[in-house]
């Protein structure tokens, strides 16, 4: 739909671009106001915000071919993954599986994700490639991004390791103790090792 | 005298609806790849270009309302 508004609004700068006479008149001049400021303005806003929501979207992170092993990750036939579990049974949107996890539940969360990724894209074409294994959090994953979804539900309020001590949910809703390295559930996307795991084909049983 | 200033108005509208034309064009073909360069070039070339056609234009309508 964006891009059809787009083209929309080349085709009506076009024709002031071949006629500028028309501005000439008065009704021409109201005319031009919208094919050459509100429209163009109103289109590079929209395009904007089209292109941070495709941006979400998992082919677009594993479009950058060193991103294509922890893409792989998330077929890993092993429930005790963290990353394949919650993308083989859609907890997460499985089209947006990277930016859900991989985002900051915060007020600016999805600018600094963004300002992330255009880290990442310097570094991709201009900086020093790591190896897919080397790749690593910028700091270690934060409880918040987990409890976005899990705080409040049974399965963790309820967990009995979780409430084991009545510190341990305590600790980890302050982002003491952390979910992921912890020793918990610390299965990732372990993408030095994919050789060695059983991968998961969608539609076959 | 007339003619003059429009000519100079009709000639900053070209030059606005062509830079509108250049940024919304690769603003265009940027939204039909899903790739983080065509971002950057929507946001580093498409959007800067059509903010200057945009502004040229406002410019040129207060440029010409002056005279």
């Amino acid at each position: 739909m964006v891009p059809v508004f787009v083209a929309i609004t080349i085709a009506l700068v076009f024709v002031f671009f071949l006629f500028p006479g028309v501005t000439r008149q008065r009704g021409g001049k109201i005319l031009a106001f919208f094919p050459l400021f509100i429209l163009p303005v109103a289109a590079a806003g929209l395009g904007g915000w089209y292109h941070l929501e495709q941006s979400k979207r998992l082919e677009f992170c594993l479009s950058c071919h060193v991103m294509r092993d922890h893409g792989r990750s998330l077929y890993i036939d092993n429930p005790a993954f963290l990353p394949a579990a919650h993308f083989q049974n859609h907890r997460v949107p499985a089209e947006e599986a990277c930016y859900t996890c991989h985002t900051d539940y915060t007020m600016y969360g999805d600018i600094n994700a963004k300002v992330r990724g255009l880290r990442h894209v310097y570094v991709y074409y201009l900086g020093n490639l790591p190896r897919p294994a080397d790749i690593k959090l910028y700091r270690s994953y934060n409880n918040r991004e987990c409890l976005h979804c899990h705080e409040g539900a049974r399965s963790f309020e309820e967990g009995q390791i979780h409430n084991a001590d009545p510190a341990i949910m305590a600790a980890i809703k302050a982002n003491e103790t952390s979910c992921i390295s912890s020793g918990c559930h610390d299965q990732v996307h372990t993408v030095g090792k994919l050789n060695e795991l059983k991968f998961w084909t969608p539609g076959k049983k | 005298m007339i003619d003059t200033v429009q000519d100079g108005t009709e000639r900053r509208l070209r030059w606005s609806a062509a830079c509108l034309l250049i940024g919304l064009g690769i603003q265009f073909v940027s939204l039909l790849i899903n790739h983080p360069l065509a971002f950057l070039a929507f946001i580093l070339i498409g959007s800067p270009l059509v903010l200057a056609g945009a502004g040229l234009y406002l410019w040129s309508i207060v440029i010409h309302s002056e005279r």
